[in-house]
C-alpha cells in the first residue's frame, strides 16, 4: 500500500525519534510512504470559532498538496500523520471544508493559487493505519521479541479523541493502542487518567499548572504498576518527561520514561537500528 | 479619386495599438506600447531618483505596484522589468521600512532558533501565501519561511538563492515578517555552516599569502605588450592558466 505522509515539524525535530521508528516499522510492515515535497505548518492549534477561516489555509494547503502528491504518484489517498496535533488540524479542515458551505467556498476563492480540493483525502493516524490496512493478526505474526508482560500506561491525551467527529476511537474509552500494544505482549494497565489533557501550550506560560497535572497523571499510573508511558502526541510526550522531572520529589523520584508506540513496535519486530541508544536502553532494563 | 492616405478610423485603430492609457498615482497618460513602466514615466517627464537604480532587474529598487483594468489582483512587479500594459493604474514604492538586526554570524548556528530569536515574527506565519503569489522573481517565499521554522536553514537559503530584496512580500505580509533580512541572514547561516568548504580556495589563498606568485606575477607584470599578448592568445586557446604562468 502506498500513501501520502505529511510529517509536521516537531517529528522532524524534537521528536525525531518517533518519525525513524514509526518509517522503519511501517516499512517493515509493508507500507509505503511518499512524503509531500512542500509541506507547511500544519496550523498546529485548531481555530474553533467558525467565522474565521484565515486559520484554516494552512492545514487545507496541505491536504491540497497531499491530493497532488497522490494524484501525480497514483498513491492512494490516505495523508499519514504520527502527531496527534497535525491529525487532529489536518482532519477538522478536512470536516469543515465537506460541511461548512460558506466558509469552504471563501476557502477557495482566496486560495485561487492552488488546486481546488476535491475532498477526496482521508487524514488517517499512525494507529488507525495499523489497525486498518496492517491488522492485529500480521503484527503479532512478525513479533520477534515479546515485550513479556511490560507493563505500560497508555496515553491518549486529548487530541485523538475530541471532539467526537474527527476521533480515531471511542473518545471515552478507546482500546486502539491497547490492541497494539496486548499484540506485540506488553500490558497495558487500566488507570483513569489515559484520555486527560496534558496541559499542553501551556507549557509555554504556565509550566507549573501543566507540571501539576502530569504529576496527578504520573501518580495514578505508577500506582496502577505501570513501568513506563506510552504516546504517540510529541506533545503528551515533552510534558510528561518534563513534568516528571519538575516533580521529582513529589513523586519521590520515581519516573516512568515515556516511549513512542512505534519505538515499543520496532522493538517488537527486532528492529534496534531503528530505536535510539537511550530508548533501546530503557526498554532493555524494564524487560530486564 | 481613391484616398491615398489612411482614413480616420484607421488612424484610431494605429494609434491604440501603439500607445497605451496608464494611470500613474491616479492621473491618466499616453504613453507608447513596449516600454517598460520605467522607461514609460520618464517617457512622462517623470525624473526617477529614488527607487531605480541598476535598470537592469538585480537590484530590486524599483518595485511597482500596481492593478489592471477588470482585474482585483494586486500585482507586483518590477518597473525596469516589467512592460506598460492598457489600462493599468501604477504607483512606485520608493523604500520598504524594515529594520536590519545586527548579529555576529562567527557565534551563531543554522537553526531556526538562532533566526527566530532575531526575528520572532516569523512565527506569526499562518502560511497565506500572499508574499508568493507577490514574488517578482516568483520564488516560494512562504515555503522558505515555513522551511525555517522547521529547522531546514539549507532548504530556506536555496529557495531565495534569487531573492532581490525588493520587499513586496514584506509590504504584503499579515504577520509583518521581514523576509528580505530574514533571508539574508538564511543565507549567510548557510554559507557559513552548512555549504561544503572549498578546500582548494583555500589552499590557494594560502598560497597567495605566502607570497608563492609574486615572482611570476611580477615577471608578466614587467614582460609588456609582447609577452602579455602572447599570453592571451594562449589564454584564448584554453591553455590554464597555470600552464601559461609556467611557461
Amino acid at each position: 500500500m502506498r500513501i501520502i505522509y505529511y510529517p509536521g515539524c516537531t517529528v522532524k525535530s524534537t521528536a525525531i525519534r518517533y518519525e525513524k521508528s514509526a518509517r522503519g516499522v511501517l516499512e517493515e510492515l509493508g507500507i509505503e510512504l511518499i512524503e509531500i515535497k512542500d509541506w507547511t505548518c500544519c496550523g498546529a492549534v485548531y481555530n474553533l470559532p467558525t467565522d474565521t477561516v484565515a486559520y484554516t489555509v494552512a492545514p487545507l494547503r496541505n491536504l491540497i498538496r497531499a491530493q497532488e502528491t497522490a494524484k501525480r504518484e497514483g498513491a492512494e489517498h490516505y495523508i499519514l500523520t504520527l502527531c496527534s496535533m497535525c491529525n487532529h488540524t489536518l482532519r477538522q479542515a478536512d470536516l469543515r471544508y465537506r460541511t461548512d458551505i460558506d466558509g469552504a467556498e471563501r476557502l477557495r476563492r482566496y486560495m485561487d493559487d492552488e488546486p481546488e480540493y476535491e475532498k477526496s483525502m482521508r487524514v488517517i493516524h499512525l494507529l488507525e493505519l495499523i489497525r486498518e490496512f496492517v491488522g492485529y493478526d500480521k503484527i503479532r505474526e512478525k513479533v520477534k521479541r515479546s515485550l513479556r508482560g511490560l507493563k505500560v500506561a497508555t496515553f491518549y491525551g486529548c487530541l485523538l479523541l475530541r471532539p467526537r467527529e474527527v476521533a480515531i476511537d471511542d473518545p471515552e474509552d478507546p482500546t486502539i493502542m491497547e490492541d497494539i500494544l496486548l499484540n506485540i505482549g506488553a500490558e497495558p494497565v487500566d488507570y483513569p487518567n489515559r484520555n486527560e489533557c496534558c496541559g499542553s501550550y501551556n507549557v509555554v506560560r504556565n509550566p507549573d499548572a501543566v507540571w501539576d497535572r502530569v504529576k496527578e497523571i504520573a501518580e495514578s499510573a505508577i500506582g496502577f504498576g505501570a513501568k513506563a508511558f506510552v504516546t504517540t502526541c510529541p506533545l503528551c510526550a515533552f510534558n510528561l518527561e518534563e513534568g516528571q522531572k519538575s516533580r521529582s520529589r513529589e513523586l519521590r523520584g520515581k519516573f516512568l520514561p515515556v516511549f513512542y508506540v512505534s519505538e515499543l513496535l520496532a522493538y517488537a519486530l527486532g528492529m534496534n537500528e531503528y530505536i535510539e541508544k537511550e530508548v533501546l536502553d530503557w526498554i532493555e532494563k524494564l524487560i530486564g | 479619386m481613391p484616398s491615398r492616405g489612411k482614413n480616420n478610423g484607421e488612424k484610431v485603430e494605429e494609434e491604440k495599438r501603439r500607445y497605451v492609457t496608464i494611470y500613474f498615482m491616479g492621473k491618466r497618460y499616453r504613453v507608447p506600447a513596449g516600454l517598460t513602466i520605467l522607461k514609460a514615466l520618464e517617457y512622462l517627464g517623470y525624473r526617477l531618483i529614488r527607487g531605480v537604480g541598476c535598470r537592469g532587474g538585480f537590484c530590486g529598487a524599483c518595485t511597482t505596484v500596481y492593478r489592471k483594468h477588470g482585474d482585483y489582483r494586486l500585482y507586483v512587479g518590477l518597473a525596469c522589468q516589467t512592460p506598460v500594459e492598457d489600462g493599468m493604474y501604477l504607483t512606485q514604492i520608493p523604500f520598504v521600512p524594515a529594520e536590519k538586526p545586527r548579529y555576529d554570524i562567527e557565534k551563531m548556528s543554522p537553526s531556526s532558533s538562532v533566526v527566530l530569536a532575531l526575528f520572532p515574527e516569523i512565527a506569526r506565519c499562518i502560511a497565506c501565501n500572499t508574499c508568493t503569489k507577490v514574488c517578482p522573481q516568483e520564488l516560494q517565499v512562504m515555503d522558505a519561511i515555513q522551511a525555517i521554522l522547521r529547522g531546514d536553514i539549507a532548504k530556506a537559503a536555496r529557495l531565495t538563492f534569487d531573492c532581490i530584496s525588493c520587499g513586496s512580500c514584506t509590504l504584503r505580509c499579515p504577520a509583518e515578517i521581514q523576509h528580505f533580512y530574514v533571508f539574508q541572514l538564511v543565507r549567510r547561516l548557510y554559507g557559513k555552516y552548512i555549504a561544503p568548504k572549498a578546500k582548494h580556495l583555500e589552499k590557494r589563498v594560502k598560497e597567495i599569502e605566502q607570497g608563492l606568485y609574486e615572482d611570476k606575477l611580477n615577471k608578466v607584470i614587467s614582460g609588456g605588450p609582447e609577452l602579455w599578448r602572447d599570453l592571451a592568445e594562449k589564454l584564448i586557446k584554453g591553455v590554464e592558466i597555470e600552464e601559461v604562468i609556467q611557461g
